[in-house]
């Protein structure tokens, strides 16, 4: 499944950030997920408790929040947000359309526990 | 209680592979070879495709073919015995390749001498889709056993390829494959589909897709 290799890249990629950033735990990994991504968000999660076994980011929580899909109109310059599968312009009929959001998926942040032994700027 | 720091990253997940691929295409267009890769599901006719358009270019330029598969090398041996530069790339259990493991592909089969490099990509309609793999074009071949409803159930692979390759047509007789349908399903998805019907074994249909193919190798070495 395409999405377990999904699961650990994104994850190879918190843990970066995280220890550039100092940080002891990570407590949470926030995603942004394209409805035309193809990926389906309840693998991501099925997957992601093993994925970070055994690193900073167990236990951690993962949150999908979804991007909205989002067309162009390359015959009438309308912008739309068309249903799953049919990506042609209500406004024209036209099927010639640019994807302008809504394929990807993107880390958007992480919340980490930062390292104790870290800078003693300390708040409540 | 513990400090918790938001961190922003705003970073795609995807972009890994994506940079990685077009690193690789742009590679492939410095030293002049044409990278195609071929898709579709197990069973399609893939192998035997690749093995008439072989028979049909050798003479004309420089083939190698990448045969990627989950086990087993039946595909590299087939298609050696045309003579032409292959090797088997074994996935271990991953359903599709991404650009990092047709870079090693690549850089295994060794593609200065090499005018077309043909990757097999794994038999799937789904995963492989979501994947570039750095490929000059992407093609992807649908026979008429499996019905002409395939675009409607896997959307992404009809609109993200160059080519739709009808192959099979010798059986057409045997099944209520609308190809009328198909072209107009494949097109809505993507306008801009180039569609071949062949057959990979009696060779009908086969110079309109050779003819492309030789357009488009000419176009990336020249």
């Amino acid at each position: 499944m395409h999405e377990m290799s999904i699961v650990v890249s994104f994850v190879k990629m918190a843990e970066e950030y995280a220890v550039k950033n100092n940080a002891e735990k990570v407590l949470k990994v926030v995603l942004q997920l394209g409805e035309l991504s193809g990926i389906e968000a309840r693998y991501l999660h099925d997957f992601y408790p093993d994925v970070v076994e055994g690193t900073i980011l167990e236990g951690s929580e993962l949150v999908i929040e979804a991007i909205e899909a989002s067309v162009f109109c390359t015959n009438c310059a309308t912008t739309y947000n068309p249903t799953k599968s049919d990506l042609k312009c209500p406004a024209c009929d036209s099927e010639k359309c640019d994807v302008i959001d809504g394929r990807g998926l993107f880390i958007k942040e992480i919340g980490i526990k930062e390292s104790s032994s870290s800078s003693s700027d300390t708040e409540a | 209680m513990d400090k918790v720091r938001i961190i922003e990253i705003k970073k795609s997940v995807l972009d890994n592979n994506d940079k990685a691929a077009d690193l690789l295409r742009q590679k492939l267009k410095a030293q002049k070879s044409f990278l195609l890769n071929l898709m579709s599901s197990p069973g399609s006719g893939k192998t035997m495709t690749v093995i008439r358009t072989i028979h049909a270019l050798k003479d004309e330029m420089r083939i190698g073919v990448m045969e990627a598969d989950i086990d087993s090398d039946v595909d590299a041996i087939k298609v050696a015995e045309t003579g032409v530069r292959t090797i088997q790339l074994h996935t271990g259990g991953m359903c599709h390749l991404d650009a990092g493991m047709t870079k090693q592909g690549l850089d295994e089969i060794g593609t200065e001498d090499l005018d077309l490099i043909i990757l097999e990509n794994v038999g799937n309609l789904v995963c492989p889709a979501e994947f570039d793999t750095g490929a000059t074009k992407s093609v992807m071949i649908l026979s008429i056993c499996e019905g002409h409803d395939k675009p409607l159930k896997y959307p992404l692979m009809f609109k993200i390829v160059d080519v739709m390759i009808i192959n099979k047509i010798d059986c057409a007789e045997y099944f209520d494959f609308d190809f009328e349908k198909v072209q107009a399903y494949a097109k809505k998805l993507n306008p801009d589909i180039e569609i071949f019907s062949i057959s990979a074994k009696t060779g009908e249909g086969f110079d309109a897709w050779v003819d492309w193919l030789r357009r488009n190798v000419a176009n990336a070495t020249r």
